[in-house]
């Protein structure tokens, strides 16, 4: 029985600049892991390489070299994907859609077979939307798109969700819904990875914290394990720790 | 297979949504029925007219909605972020090229279905249907070819650009025997070179045009009919492969 759902080696991932730019590296040797059923974070300033970090790891960019790896051992296969849900940053959707023919569409290339509409409804209630499962999605607001698009994420019931920058733009009540929902999940046993800046819920919701800083992995752990290597006072809060984290590293480079 | 026809579907119908397809029929009905006046005007070419224009308003619109959309669904796809949530899901990237080639091909064949109907509605009994399924199959065949062109070079290229490539695909592609003509009659060693080697660079667009057998009264001989859909299924197969390689291999930024 494997105790990791992902598990990321020396990723590396650098960006072509234009004729007169030299390259810029994105993601250097990175390496991580997350463990199942566990709720890790993924923190970073802006430009950290939090986001290239997910594409390449999702296989929406082509990383340089790195061993990216689910469930164990397994590569990104179709079959793995089927244990995969995904929230990005800004969730733009297929807004000539209903909320209900969106997440129909989904649920059928997950593979859901029979059964939609119950899933469908359980999943808009979750989020607050049942009642306006038959609008387009060009009417939505932005922090109804943002359900939505959580729920489209959680729609296949995935092993793993991967969120990026979940709670970015949302007034008060939709983070506390879209926190509910990840608590709700984390209870049930889903393994949630989710990277975002917003330190202070991140403190409240990570078993576990990766961060990054200038494409590099500065530290991995609990949170408890990073005041103590750093020994900090036990009441200091994760945004104070991430600055004395990054500026002593930022000292020793 | 499955997947890839659940994402055609819904760009199938993301198309039908955005209402060119209403201004392309719009645009072939008025065309037809000013057929239908001018050739009222004439004395026994009425059917001819009505049938030259109403073609050429199938043949042109077409054009226009397999260069437009071609050239831009990619684009939008990676500019909106929207494709991330698809190919998230059990589905490879040549599903989703695909998905989109078959959505985009579907299109063109409702618009020219329709069109076809008030073709035949116009011209009632004079019309030959064998004759017009060969000439419908060709012109649908060679939209098929600059369609896989277009968004095969949309991969690598802006979308205006790759507008422009389409126009100049068809362009050229119909010009492949006048090209030839003129070529082996000229005195310049480059040009005769041209003139003898395009034909394997470019789909020989004008062999899939029979229009000129329906106006002469005669039937298309079934040997040449057969070794140009040979030869436009095999640059489509060409193209599409190509195309699909490239998207392959696209980092999705």
């Amino acid at each position: 029985m494997t105790s990791t759902a992902l598990s990321v080696k020396n990723l590396h991932k650098s960006f072509r600049g234009s004729l007169f730019e030299s390259t810029k590296v994105a993601v250097n040797d990175v390496s991580f892991e997350v463990p199942l059923s566990k709720v890790t974070g993924f923190v970073g300033a802006n430009g950290s390489g939090k986001t290239t970090s997910l594409k390449c790891i999702l296989d929406f960019i082509k990383k340089d070299s790195g061993e990216v790896r689910f469930f164990g051992d397994q590569v990104l296969t179709p079959e793995v994907k089927k244990r995969i849900g995904f929230f990005p940053e800004r969730p733009y959707l297929y807004e000539f859609l209903t909320a209900a023919e969106l997440l129909k569409f989904h649920w059928d290339l997950a593979g859901g077979g029979s059964g939609h509409a119950d899933a469908i409804d359980s999943v808009l209630k979750e989020v607050g939307l049942l009642e306006v499962r038959d609008r387009r999605l060009r009417t939505f607001s932005k922090g109804m798109l943002q359900r939505v698009g959580m729920a489209q994420a959680i729609i296949n019931r995935p092993d793993l969700l991967i969120l990026d920058e979940p709670m970015s733009g949302l007034d008060p009540d939709g983070r506390f819904l879209i926190k509910e929902i990840m608590r709700r999940l984390a209870a049930s046993g889903t393994t949630l990875f989710f990277s975002s800046h917003l330190l202070h819920d991140l403190q409240e919701l990570c078993d576990n914290l990766v961060i990054i800083d200038g494409g590099k992995i500065l530290f991995q752990g609990p949170f408890n394990q990073l005041k103590e290597s750093l020994s900090l006072n036990p009441l200091m809060n994760l945004e104070e720790a991430f600055q004395i984290l990054r500026k002593k590293n930022q000292v020793q480079s | 297979m499955k997947n890839t026809l659940i994402l055609a579907k819904v760009f199938l119908l993301e198309l039908i949504r955005e209402k060119l397809l209403v201004v392309g029929i719009a645009l072939s009905v008025a065309l037809s029925l000013l057929g239908m006046v001018l050739g009222n005007l004439s004395f026994d070419e009425r059917s001819r007219i009505i049938f030259h224009l109403s073609l050429s308003a199938l043949h042109l619109v077409s054009l226009g909605l397999v260069v437009v959309f071609g050239s831009t669904v990619l684009a939008k796809e990676i500019e909106k972020q929207t494709c991330l949530l698809v190919l998230i899901r059990p589905v490879s990237r040549v599903q989703f090229y695909i998905g989109k080639f078959l959505a985009i091909s579907g299109l063109v064949l409702i618009f020219q279905l329709l069109v076809s109907v008030v073709i035949g509605f116009l011209i009632g009994e004079e019309l030959k249907v064998g004759s017009y399924l060969m000439i419908f199959s060709g012109f649908y065949l060679e939209n098929a070819l600059i369609l896989a062109a277009t968004l095969f070079v949309s991969v690598l290229i802006r979308p205006s650009l790759a507008l422009f490539f389409g126009v100049g695909f068809f362009l050229i592609g119909n010009w492949i025997p006048e090209f030839e003509f003129f070529a082996a009659k000229s005195e310049s060693f480059v040009f005769r070179a041209i003139g003898s080697t395009i034909r394997y660079w470019f789909p020989n667009l004008y062999r899939l045009n029979w229009r000129s057998f329906t106006l002469l009264n005669e039937g298309v001989p079934m040997s040449d009919y057969l070794n140009s859909l040979a030869h436009g299924f095999c640059w489509l197969g060409l193209l599409l492969v190509l195309g699909s390689w490239f998207w392959k291999r696209r980092d999705l930024v």
